[in-house]
């Protein structure tokens, strides 16, 4: 009886010590952010990344904000028919626990008007608005493909 | 005539018709192979289709005509510059395309990567040119005024279209063909691409087309 005791003393010990080093999970998360580099005077960018929604909720990207550009759009690129077409979208929805990829080819930023020339190795601020009022902020750096 | 000319001629023209049949199957076989044989391209040049006449004006303001393009391969790509996303992916694609054919496959031929601008309204040479030579040496950017590009578009079997924006940011964009054109060194449209591309199937491809054209 008291080495059972003991037993589960450890078990309940150790339990609670993987609870403690478990990382709290952001309920929105960023990864894999890049712009895609383009040629001098371009009066538009593409940038890309992987945006997870970890919450129970559906959550909205409403839009996005950055110093470095004059606009940005929320644009998906298509090919129809032996068309391409830029498909403009006013948000983007971000199902519970999926994940939304912006990837060349696809959804991307469509980043207006660089107020500087952007090159490889620079970086942009762009800020993410989401529903339920939720900002977040992210340093994007400028990547040759 | 005697009678062993007369074999001899019977001789010579039973092997000329066996020659030629051989020759005709050999290359009806070739054809058929060719198709076959192609990862991404759709193979024209058997309908004997030169490209239609044009002129166009290129990045230095030189005029180009299919006489600027003769002894050259050239890839045929349509977009504009104000194109963040699919144009410098495709144009990359290509890019790297005659990279390959150059470096890894040691083809010296001339091979040319012409980036047609459907958007003269915005693309101005000055910025075609740094446009296309971000991409590559071997690219070239023309474009022409809108009433001498759209007969040639229409030639080519080009779509267009213009589409205003529907937020406040002001700037347009222009819906465009996807294919790649490959036009061989006597001007004749060698293959189309279609969309999705990728470099490697079209080295493929080009080697292909290249050693059955020669």
């Amino acid at each position: 009886m008291r080495i059972f005791n003991l037993f589960s003393l450890c078990i309940v010990f150790a339990l609670s010590l993987s609870a403690c080093r478990q990382q709290p999970v952001e309920p929105l998360q960023i990864n894999d952010a890049w712009i895609r580099e383009a040629p001098p005077g371009a009066s538009a960018m593409a940038g890309y990344m992987r945006i997870t929604n970890n919450a129970e909720n559906n959550i909205i990207l409403h839009s996005a904000s950055s110093p470095a550009f004059k606009a940005i759009e929320f644009h998906r690129s298509i090919e129809k028919d032996g068309v391409y077409k830029m498909e403009p979208h006013l948000h983007l929805h971000i199902a519970s626990n999926t994940t939304i990829e912006l990837k060349p080819g696809d959804y991307h930023l469509m980043m207006f008007n660089p107020t500087n020339t952007l090159k490889e190795g620079d970086t942009a601020v762009v800020k993410l608005f989401f529903s339920d009022k939720q900002v977040v902020s992210t340093t994007i750096p400028v990547k040759k493909a | 005539m005697n009678a062993i000319n007369k074999a001899i001629l019977v001789i010579l023209a039973i092997a000329v018709s066996i020659g030629l049949g051989i020759y005709a199957s050999g290359k009806q076989f070739a054809l058929g192979d060719i198709h076959q044989q192609l990862k991404q391209a759709t193979y024209l040049y058997d309908q004997q289709k030169s490209i239609a006449n044009f002129t166009l004006i290129d990045y230095d303001n030189n005029i180009l005509t299919p006489d600027s393009i003769k002894g050259a391969w050239t890839f045929w790509f349509f977009g504009f510059t104000h194109c963040p996303d699919i144009c410098p992916i495709t144009l990359g694609i290509l890019s790297a395309t005659v990279n390959k054919l150059k470096s890894k496959h040691n083809i010296e031929d001339d091979i040319k990567i012409i980036f047609v601008s459907v958007d003269p309204e915005r693309d101005q040479p000055a910025k075609l040119k740094s446009y296309t030579n971000a991409f590559s040496a071997h690219a070239l950017g023309v474009t022409a005024p809108s009433k001498q590009l759209a007969p040639f578009l229409k030639n080519m079997g080009i779509i267009a279209i213009k589409q205003l924006p529907k937020q406040e940011s002001s700037d347009y964009s222009v819906d465009h063909s996807s294919s790649i054109f490959l036009i061989a060194p006597d001007t004749g449209i060698s293959a189309v691409f279609g969309a999705p591309h990728n470099a490697e199937d079209i080295v493929q491809d080009f080697l292909t087309i290249r050693k059955f054209y020669q």
